[in-house]
């Protein structure tokens, strides 16, 4: 199925790519993303100092962070806020996926839970595994999603998108307005506003972080940014390379809703969240940070253009690391959640053709990160 | 018959290195040791390379002819390898003499020996060099040019895609593109030869079928040794391959300048 399918995708994206960096309209794109490379290295250095900050200005924002070094410390967190039988809508996130959150939920919390990110809604009817960062449900047949979209609606209707994307959209919205808490990731945060950006394209990530009376940003510490506007041109070099530049909405999140239209007087929350949690979890970023050449891998804005451009995951796919964390940047980011002995088996397949450092917009060296990590095997 | 015995020496070689990788791993024998038999490996895949097959022949060929007026030059120091990678960055002192000069005729080999610091020049530099604006033979064939990733993806080296498009240009051949090749979104697998043939095979099989079904070309032309055998290779089990001619930039310079140097 891969082989049939890769190539036009594959083909499209960089052609998609192509288009934004070299169109002549967006030329400022470079320039940002050499402005975003200098500044997440930074960042990674003084990563303790940028979390306090971030920290501080979240609180006095009146929003809840709390610090997860495990995955365990997450999901106690998580245990603390969501009570069983609630009903949970998710937007599509990495960090979710690397925690396995969805069944976290479900199983252990027994909640309700929803994927609202299309690709992600498809991945979980039909019980598969993403097999793109960016779009991960590439790899499901219209008639697979069609006949699982059928059990879980109950709805009869023909084979067009556009028909099965409205029936989506009915089965969602109802979701949406029944949740008691919306989940999503982050693209970037700013330490000095203490916001959440949320780039994406289907416009659920806004109705996930608004509608619910509860709002949980999941999300690594290494997506901090020193201020909201790195924070923004970091959601703009993600896009752009990710072949989806401009993105429908790019929302940020700066606090909890409030007004002061009645004489003044601040009511918080408005009509936004009651309460807005972030979680941001370290499970492993702390350990790589202090390894010299894996450190590089947080300064990693998973565009997924690595993975457009790698032979083995064109040939492979998903088959190339182990979802969420695929492809070239996969088997970096494996290695910082998993360690580097586990992540070593995926290295072993790598070409060292060296596409993937060629054209990764944060200049990381990936080849050379794999290269060590496949030393592990060997030592 | 010379050139498919030349394929199976090849093919034996590289499974004695899996072998041989396999055991170092295993008994965790040093980088060193394993450094100096793949280079010794790779002199004699070399000597494979120049001695047993027809395209080897033109490259020695053309290289002895080059090397006559620079003494103290044997062909021995024209090197190609089939190293890993990885092996390279592990070992920062190649065990070569550092007063020689070597030629590499593959990228990987030049950039390695480059970085350690050696007196090192690239293959197709000397080549250009001596034949100055060589004009191929003039024939009309729908080319598609395999870039060696280590050239596409090394500053040093990129300036080449373009020269060696142009020569095969002012040839008067159609450079037929591909996006995957031209955007460093290709390979033709050969590294993965080394380790795992399942994967090379997917890999190379991949590469090359986009290039053939898709721009429908006569001639696949490269500038790797390592691509050229792998594609070679392919060539024996891939039905598609049947009507392309596969050369290598130095065969078509020896083919097509060698009355210069007699």
């Amino acid at each position: 199925m891969w082989r049939d399918i890769s190539d036009n995708i594959l083909r499209r994206s960089i052609e998609r790519v192509l288009n934004i960096l070299r169109s002549g309209y967006y030329d400022y794109i470079n320039e940002i993303t050499k402005v975003v490379r200098e500044v997440k290295r930074d960042v990674i250095e003084k990563l303790d100092s940028y979390v306090s900050t971030f920290i501080e200005s979240a609180s006095k924002r009146e929003i809840e962070v709390h610090l997860a070094e495990t995955r365990d410390d997450v999901y106690s967190i998580l245990r603390r806020i969501v009570s069983p039988g609630s009903l949970a809508v998710l937007s599509k996130s990495m960090v979710c996926e690397e925690l396995k959150i969805r069944k976290f939920l479900i199983n252990d919390v027994h909640c309700e839970v929803w994927e609202t990110d299309i690709g992600e809604l498809i991945l979980q009817i039909t019980d598969e595994v993403p097999s793109h960062i960016t779009a991960p449900s590439l790899h499901v047949s219209r008639d697979r999603i069609i006949e699982a979209l059928k059990k879980v609606t109950r709805e009869e209707f023909s084979s067009d998108p556009e028909e099965i994307v409205k029936v989506i959209r009915r089965f969602l919205r109802d979701k949406y307005v029944r949740a008691d808490v919306g989940i999503t990731g982050a693209n970037a945060l700013a330490a000095d506003t203490g916001s959440v950006l949320i780039v994406e394209n289907e416009g659920n990530a806004r109705l996930v972080s608004s509608l619910p009376r509860v709002h949980i940003v999941i999300t690594g510490v290494e997506k901090i940014m020193p201020t909201i506007l790195h924070a923004f041109l970091t959601c703009i070099v993600q896009c752009s390379y990710a072949g989806s530049f401009p993105s429908a909405y790019i929302n940020i999140i700066s606090g909890r809703s409030y007004t002061t239209d009645i004489e003044r007087i601040r009511v918080s929350p408005a009509q936004g969240p009651e309460r807005v949690h972030i979680v941001l979890v370290d499970n492993g970023r702390t350990r790589a940070r202090e390894d010299k050449t894996l450190k590089e891998a947080l300064t990693c804005v998973r565009c997924g253009r690595c993975l457009i451009h790698c032979p083995v995951y064109q040939s492979v796919g998903p088959g190339y690391g182990e979802p969420p964390y695929i492809g070239p940047m996969g088997v970096m980011w494996t290695a910082v959640t998993r360690g580097i002995d586990y992540a070593a088996k995926y290295a072993d397949m790598c070409l060292g053709c060296g596409n993937c450092s060629k054209n990764c917009p944060m200049g990381i060296d990936i080849r050379r990160v794999i290269a060590y990590i496949r030393r592990a095997l060997r030592q | 018959m010379l050139l498919l015995n030349t394929y199976r020496l090849v093919e034996l070689s590289v499974t004695l290195h899996n072998i041989a990788r396999i055991l170092s791993r295993t008994f965790k024998i040093n980088s060193t040791f394993r450094f100096v038999r793949s280079i010794d490996l790779t002199k004699s895949l070399l000597k494979i390379y120049l001695n047993r097959s027809r395209h080897g022949k033109l490259v020695h060929d053309l290289y002895s002819k080059i090397l006559k007026d620079l003494r103290e030059f044997p062909i021995e120091n024209v090197l190609c390898n089939l190293l890993t990678y990885d092996i390279y960055d592990e070992i920062s002192e190649p065990p070569l003499d550092r007063e020689r000069q070597y030629i590499a005729v593959d990228p990987h080999m030049f950039s390695y020996l480059h970085n350690a610091g050696l007196n090192v020049k690239y293959g197709i530099d000397i080549l250009l060099q001596k034949l100055s604006y060589p004009i191929l033979r003039n024939r009309t064939a729908k080319v598609a040019i395999l870039h060696p990733c280590h050239v596409r993806n090394n500053i040093m080296l990129e300036r080449y895609v373009s020269l060696v498009e142009n020569i095969l240009e002012r040839s008067g051949m159609e450079i037929v593109h591909d996006i995957f090749v031209d955007n460093s979104a290709s390979c033709c697998g050969s590294f993965s030869w080394l380790m795992n043939y399942k994967l090379f095979s997917r890999v190379s099989q991949k590469c090359i079928s986009r290039i053939i079904n898709d721009r429908k070309v006569d001639i696949i032309v490269t500038y790797c040794p390592f691509c050229y055998i792998n594609i070679r290779h392919l060539s024996s089990y891939m039905r598609c391959l049947d009507n392309v001619e596969i050369l290598d930039i130095h065969e078509m310079l020896s083919l097509s300048n060698v009355e210069r140097y007699q």
